[in-house]
């Protein structure tokens, strides 16, 4: 029994030793990104780099997180709350397309250039959101290419589904 | 209830920001001179940010490519720090270079002016511009004029070393001199002078040595900013950013990325075009026949000031005309440069060199990042002049451009979000 304790005290203290704490946010920020279809070849310490160049916001209920016609520069991945994806249409009158929760993401064609936002996205909660700008991971590329590119991969995986998806239905 | 909440909290913003305000003016006040060391730190860790990056890319550990990245920094500065010392004059070498310029500064307007021999009356240029030039001559003629120290200084010198061919050539040129200045009559208690000298030698040393500490002492931050801002990890302006509102987030940082970029390029543009400049000079002058030691000087000099619009190349041209007016003989490798036209090939060199700035070193690594008017850039370089001296005219046209930058980046986007 006392053997038991010491390799588990000795495994306590390696473990310690070896490893940096991480905190409670930040466990909860990786949980959320290993949930995310692009970031799903991420081993555990890309995803811990890629959590450096990400930006937590925090919105209010009703609070416009962007706008439809605006320059898109940042995928937002939710993290908490609830969040409603809007356009307006030919009648002027808004009309929801998703209502998205935590775990899931919204933007992500912001990756791949600055063209307006098709739709606008509103917190129906108050909701936390991660941004991950495209110049944050274009600054990637130079220090952790493989991240980049895997994310990118993943990216274009994603729109390619999408267009046969969208060709089945024409 | 939360109207008055909202009233309190307001007066309590309102309140802090306005003593913050007031806290933060009296630190720039007290703080000034700290300034420029500060400025200085930040655009060098701005400068070497990419190559910290570029050290990742080789797995080398962020910690240890700063470590690396400063240890060069210091070496290349200690080692250009020496060289520019081993090159500076000492006392009694200044005052034998103020003997050898001076002289062959009137040997030179001389020759120039058809004056060369104590009857001729000039010829025609002498005759068009001897109003006008001759003040400045006679300026020229009392600044290099020796004063009763410097001439027992230089004689006691001579005296005391072995009369060379080369110091009896210098005593010539003095005696020369001496004639010329109508100022002939040496010093009578020439021990007496020589002790006052050692003794204004000292105390100018004193003060010389308390100025070097206060200056080390402000220039002690600039190592400190340059680590700090190498070292952190991009918490600061995450911080900075968590407090703009949510509305500007993504505005606000697709601004920051912009301006990030084009001051990036702009000032690693002008870091790597004043080493172009700086190095093209040190060969040009090093082919007419330069000594080459003297060449990487008057090279890195013009390095560093062709950061200054309009002045830098003034100041290559000025050290290397100076250098070359003294000069005794020249080993150049082209045969038709002789120690009679050797000013003349060290302006080509000069006007060579702009040209090449001009038509391929600005347009290549600039491009056109730094569209500013001729007149901006004039008044910018003399307003920085008035405020921070020289360290200002350095300094004049990267603020102008990163005010031009910011705010031309921050209108632009604020339209494209149709916020105005």
């Amino acid at each position: 029994m006392s053997q038991q304790n010491e390799t588990t005290a000795h495994s306590l203290l390696w473990k310690n030793i070896f490893h940096r704490r991480i905190s409670s946010e930040q466990k909860s920020t990786l949980e959320v990104l290993q949930k995310i279809p692009l970031f799903e070849s991420l081993v555990p310490y890309q995803l811990k780099l890629l959590t450096k160049v990400l930006h937590t916001r925090r919105y209010e209920p009703n609070e416009c997180i962007f706008e439809q016609g605006q320059p898109g520069a940042a995928i937002f991945i939710i993290q908490e709350g609830e969040v409603s994806i809007e356009i307006i249409n030919e009648q002027e009158k808004k009309v929801q397309l998703a209502l998205l929760e935590d775990g899931t993401f919204f933007g992500e064609l912001a990756l791949l250039d600055n063209s307006p936002r098709s739709a606008s996205a509103r917190a129906t909660k108050p909701t936390k959101v991660l941004a991950l700008f495209r110049k944050g991971l274009d600054k990637l590329i130079s220090s952790e290419p493989e991240i980049s590119s895997k994310i990118y991969q993943s990216l274009s995986i994603l729109i390619a589904e999408r267009l046969k998806a969208t060709n089945k239905l024409v | 209830m939360e109207t008055s909440r909202a009233r309190r909290r307001k007066i309590l913003y309102a309140l802090t920001g306005i003593l913050s305000a007031f806290i933060f003016l009296f630190l720039f006040w007290k703080l000034s001179p700290l300034l420029l060391p500060t400025i200085i730190g930040v655009l060098l860790a701005y400068l070497f940010k990419p190559l910290i990056n570029s050290f990742k890319f080789f797995k080398i550990p962020e910690g240890l490519s700063v470590v690396l990245l400063l240890s060069l920094f210091c070496y290349g500065l200690f080692n250009a720090y020496i060289f520019i010392k081993s090159q500076i004059p000492d006392e009694n070498q200044k005052i034998e270079l103020m003997v050898r310029v001076q002289y062959k500064f009137n040997e030179k307007y001389n020759s120039l002016m058809g004056l060369d021999n104590d009857k001729a009356h000039g010829n025609f240029i002498h005759s068009l511009l001897k109003n006008e030039i001759t003040p400045f001559i006679d300026t020229v003629n009392k600044w290099l004029e020796l004063n009763k120290q410097q001439q027992s200084l230089f004689i006691s010198n001579y005296n005391n070393t072995t009369p060379a061919e080369i110091k009896r050539k210098y005593f010539s040129y003095f005696l020369h001199n001496q004639k010329l200045s109508s100022k002939s009559s040496l010093i009578e208690d020439s021990a007496d002078t020589v002790a006052s000298s050692v003794v204004t030698s000292i105390d100018h040393n004193t003060s010389l040595l308390g100025k070097i500490v206060n200056t080390l002492s402000t220039w002690l931050v600039l190592p400190f900013v340059f680590i700090f801002l190498l070292f952190d990890k991009g918490k600061t302006p995450k911080y900075l950013i968590q407090k703009i509102p949510n509305k500007y987030f993504e505005l606000s940082l697709t601004v920051i990325d912009e301006v990030d970029i084009a001051l990036g390029n702009y000032l690693r543009g002008t870091l790597l075009q004043c080493a172009l400049v700086g190095l093209s000079l040190t060969l040009g002058l090093f082919i007419i026949g330069l000594n080459f030691k003297v060449a990487i000087l008057i090279g890195l000099f013009a390095g560093v000031s062709n950061a200054i619009p309009f002045l830098g190349p003034v100041i290559g041209l000025v050290f290397g005309m100076s250098y070359a007016l003294i000069i005794e003989n020249i080993d150049s490798v082209l045969p038709f440069i002789t120690d009679q036209n050797l000013v003349f090939a060290v302006l080509v060199i000069v006007l060579f060199v702009q040209f090449l700035d001009n038509s391929i070193y600005q347009p290549f690594v600039l491009g056109s990042v730094v569209n500013l008017h001729p007149l901006v850039i004039v008044l910018g370089v003399m307003g920085g002049s008035l405020i921070l001296g020289v360290a200002g005219m350095l300094l004049a046209i990267p603020t102008i451009v990163i005010f031009k930058v910011i705010f031309g980046t921050l209108f632009r986007e604020l339209k494209s979000y149709k916020i105005i």
